[in-house]
């Protein structure tokens, strides 16, 4: 019984890493990284929990979420790819300031509440017949949809890179936008497209903490989480599946910290086991060894003219 | 003949000026069907500007360019692929960690999302591969095919997209003769069939090999249109020159004196782990000038890395005047005496952002500096002597190097490093990239330093260049001394054999 509530929370506390690193994934295979993806996350844990809040539909809450992500990785979208500024120095700045806005949006709209406000969160749903199966009914089908979304839209990402001519033109910008351009393809859309795609996703990303989990915001509940996202792209070694496969390990990590936690467990300290998945992050980092990095990571391209 | 029959490609009064630059003034040609027209310059003639307009990449400021007789306007790669038009660039635009067929298909069709069809594709490769003598592998790996192969895959790309009128930069910097003789025979049936190609060269003799007709260009401006039947060879160098140049004849050595250079077993590990030389041994005496020749990968860019201390053997020893060089430290190298001529002088020969005095002493710090403040007079005065001696046109000994032309900057590199190399002189590809008049002056540097005694170490890929300088030549091959032979036994036929590791151990 613990078990599979321990599983079950894992694959539930996967469903933004999913997100998060399927977007990233797709980015830095043309060459830019989005590393405004943890501001990103915050501030669609804002935006979806406001428009739930306000609209009373989780829905439009994670319409709102999308939209957000999309505004947001467009500003950090036309400073790298057009304005060919730096991308680390940009995502920092980005990050710094969604860490402001959240709250002070919060409070401009709702002051200062006694008592969090909540929504109700993203209900469960049972998938017939699967669901009764013996722990993996529990386990796996009886999640929230925007964790099978998920769950699917990894290896629909993965075909996506690897079947089709779209992925194809992703993967050939990061690794060589020259190429692309000789081939008569804008390489400057194809980067601020798929920012926007992934900023999408991390939007979504940020609003299942505040309303497909928990149903209430609050300014640090990302807690660093957009940044595993980050860094399970590159665990992943640019490859959805890969990332899925990092996401489960960090899912385990993060369901056992908050099982271990609320079970009064005592014998190893608290915070060593919140910090678990970052300590997982930093020692998975150093032991890999090969990677796939695509060839123009972090470089903006920049059109030969004399 | 333009008036009767329409040209397949022309363009009318091209300008294009870029800040500081009038890259094209008032440039005018025609190419008909089943020509191949010759685009002869020297480097900065505006060749490159000239295509970059045809292709789309750049804007011309006035003119025209008209295809099969009608005006058309090119505002991007896309259009001029959609005209019929192919380019091959210069550097390969490539993805190197793609297959072929990947490469090839990249970009067409609508991007729908649709599955890729693999094997359509494969098919169609070798079909087209099959009809033209461009046989590839289509799910080989770029980063795993010869720079040879590589540009066959170029040209399968424009020809997958139904090139008619095939431009081509510069195609055979990079190949062996071998390589740059079939893609001549491809030219020539591509011809045959009634298409167009324009061709950018600055080597006469390819001119001669293959095209029709020539347009040289000189400053930007068409210097002349030239049938290639009634042209020689004369004719074209003024006109590319604007005078009369005479090349420097290599000379024979006068007497040799003591070895300077004496690698014993040498072998080195490459970047990859596998055995790039393997026991090589061979020496370099006072005075004399030995040309390694052989196609580019074959482990002369390793031995003369290990030769300079940028990387260390597996097992060898290198002997200058007798006494071992500590291997692996650049340092050791230079203070024995060893000057290093990069075969990329962007890359490990120049910083392009400092400016030419900073250049000039990159390699000798310490005599240029006190007490860790640099001693500005002292460089300044050095720069000043280098500029006046080896004729380097800089505005100022300030100015900074990514504004010089190539010629100049290779004398830059040449320069400080025979200032270095007070024994030893290692040459790799020196005049890569460099017009005539340029490689004429380093060929010229190169026969003067041995004729004051040093020990020259040449590597070269271009054939013409190691028997013209060369007092010996040895041939390498996988990593190995094929054959050895002095200047006055050598001759292409013999050499042409032992670098493809035809004919085994003649040494």
């Amino acid at each position: 019984m613990i078990l599979s509530g321990l599983f079950f929370r894992a694959i539930q506390m996967c469903t933004p890493l999913l997100l998060g690193s399927l977007g990233e994934v797709l980015v830095e295979r043309t060459g830019v990284m989005n590393m405004a993806i943890e501001g990103i996350f915050l501030l669609g844990a804002w935006a979806g929990f406001t428009g739930a809040y306000l609209s009373g539909s989780l829905l439009i809450g994670f319409v709102c979420a999308m939209l957000t992500g999309v505004l947001t990785g467009a500003l950090y979208g036309w400073i790298t790819v057009y304005l060919k500024q730096h991308q680390i120095v940009t995502g920092v700045a980005l990050n710094i300031l969604a860490a402001g806005l959240g709250i002070y949006l919060y409070r401009v709209l709702f002051g200062v509440p006694l008592l969090p406000l909540t929504v109700e969160s993203l209900k469960p749903f049972a998938v017939p017949v699967l669901s009764d199966l013996p722990f993996i009914g529990p386990v796996l089908f009886r999640q929230n949809v925007l964790t099978y979304i998920a769950f699917l839209a990894m290896p629909a990402g993965w075909w996506l890179l690897f079947r089709t001519r779209t992925g194809l033109i992703l993967r050939s910008t990061g690794a060589n936008p020259e190429a692309v351009d000789a081939a008569g393809i804008n390489v400057e859309r194809v980067q601020f497209g798929a920012v926007l795609v992934s900023s999408a996703l991390n939007g979504l990303a940020g609003a299942f903490y505040s309303i497909g989990y928990l149903g209430l915001f609050s300014n640090d509940m990302i807690g660093g989480r957009g940044w595993i996202a980050f860094a399970l792209c590159f665990l992943g070694n640019w490859n959805p599946l890969g990332a899925l496969l990092g996401a489960l390990i960090f899912g385990i990590a993060d369901a056992a910290a908050i099982t271990l936690q609320t079970s009064g467990f005592s014998l190893v300290p608290n915070e060593f086991l919140i910090a678990l998945p970052y300590i997982l992050t930093i020692v998975a980092t150093v032991l890999r060894t090969q990677f796939n990095v695509p060839a123009s990571l972090g470089t903006p391209y920049i059109k030969e003219s004399k | 003949m333009e008036f009767s029959v329409p040209s397949a490609l022309a363009l009318r009064g091209i300008t294009k000026a870029f800040p500081g630059v009038l890259a094209n003034s008032d440039v005018t040609l025609s190419v008909g069907e089943g020509e191949v027209r010759a685009l002869l310059g020297e480097n900065g003639a505006g060749k490159s500007t000239l295509v970059k307009i045809l292709y789309g990449l750049y804007q011309p400021d006035s003119g025209s360019i008209e295809v099969d007789g009608r005006t058309v306007s090119i505002r991007s790669p896309r259009d001029a692929m959609t005209l019929g038009i192919g380019m091959i660039h210069q550097h390969f635009t490539l993805v190197p960690v793609h297959t072929v067929w990947e490469n090839i298909v990249l970009g067409l069709a609508p991007a729908d999302g649709r599955p890729l069809s693999r094997d359509a594709a494969a098919a169609e490769i070798d079909a087209l591969g099959k009809k033209y003598g461009l046989e590839v592998d289509p799910f080989a790996r770029i980063d795993q095919l010869s720079v040879g192969m590589q540009q066959k895959v170029e040209i399968l790309k424009a020809l997958y997209r139904r090139a008619r009128i095939l431009v081509l930069d510069e195609p055979t910097a990079v190949l062996t003769p071998g390589e740059a003789e079939n893609l001549f025979s491809f030219l020539r049936e591509f011809r045959s069939s009634g298409n167009t190609v324009l061709f950018i060269t600055h080597k006469l003799a390819e001119v001669f090999a293959v095209a029709d007709s020539v347009t040289v260009l000189r400053g930007g401006r068409n210097a002349g249109d030239f049938g290639v039947r009634d042209a020689s060879e004369s004719d074209l160098v003024t006109c590319m020159v604007g005078r009369e140049l005479v090349l420097t004849k290599g000379k024979p050595a006068g007497s040799t004196g003591n070895v300077v250079l004496d690698v014993r077993a040498l072998s080195i590990l490459g970047d990859r782990g596998n055995r790039v030389v393997d026991t090589l041994s061979l020496s370099v005496r006072e005075g004399e000038i030995l040309g390694i020749a052989g196609v580019s990968g074959n482990g002369q860019e390793e031995l003369a890395d290990v030769l300079c201390g940028l990387r260390i053997p597996e097992s060898g020893e290198i002997l200058l005047d007798g006494r071992p060089v500590r291997p692996g430290i650049p340092e050791a190298a230079f203070h024995a005496g060893t000057g290093y001529i990069p075969a990329d002088r962007h890359r490990e020969g120049l910083v392009l952002d400092m400016t030419v005095e900073e250049n000039l002493i990159l390699k000798n710090l310490s005599a240029y500096s006190r007490f860790g403040f640099l001693r500005m007079k002292k460089i300044r005065e050095n720069a000043e002597r280098l500029i006046k001696q080896f004729g380097i046109k800089t505005p100022s000994p300030a100015a900074k190097v990514k504004g010089l032309s190539g010629g100049n900057q290779q004398k830059i590199v040449a320069a400080r490093e025979i200032e270095a190399g007070s024994r030893l002189l290692v040459a790799v590809q020196p005049t890569r990239g460099l017009d005539l008049g340029a490689a004429d002056h380093v060929h010229r540097t190169l026969l003067d330093e041995r004729d004051r005694g040093k020990a020259v170490f040449l590597v070269s890929t271009e054939l013409s260049e190691v028997l013209k300088l060369s007092d010996r030549i040895a041939v390498i091959f996988r990593g190995r001394i094929l054959g050895e032979f002095k200047r006055s036994e050598a001759t292409v036929e013999k050499i042409g054999m032992l670098l493809a590791g035809g004919m085994g151990d003649a040494a």
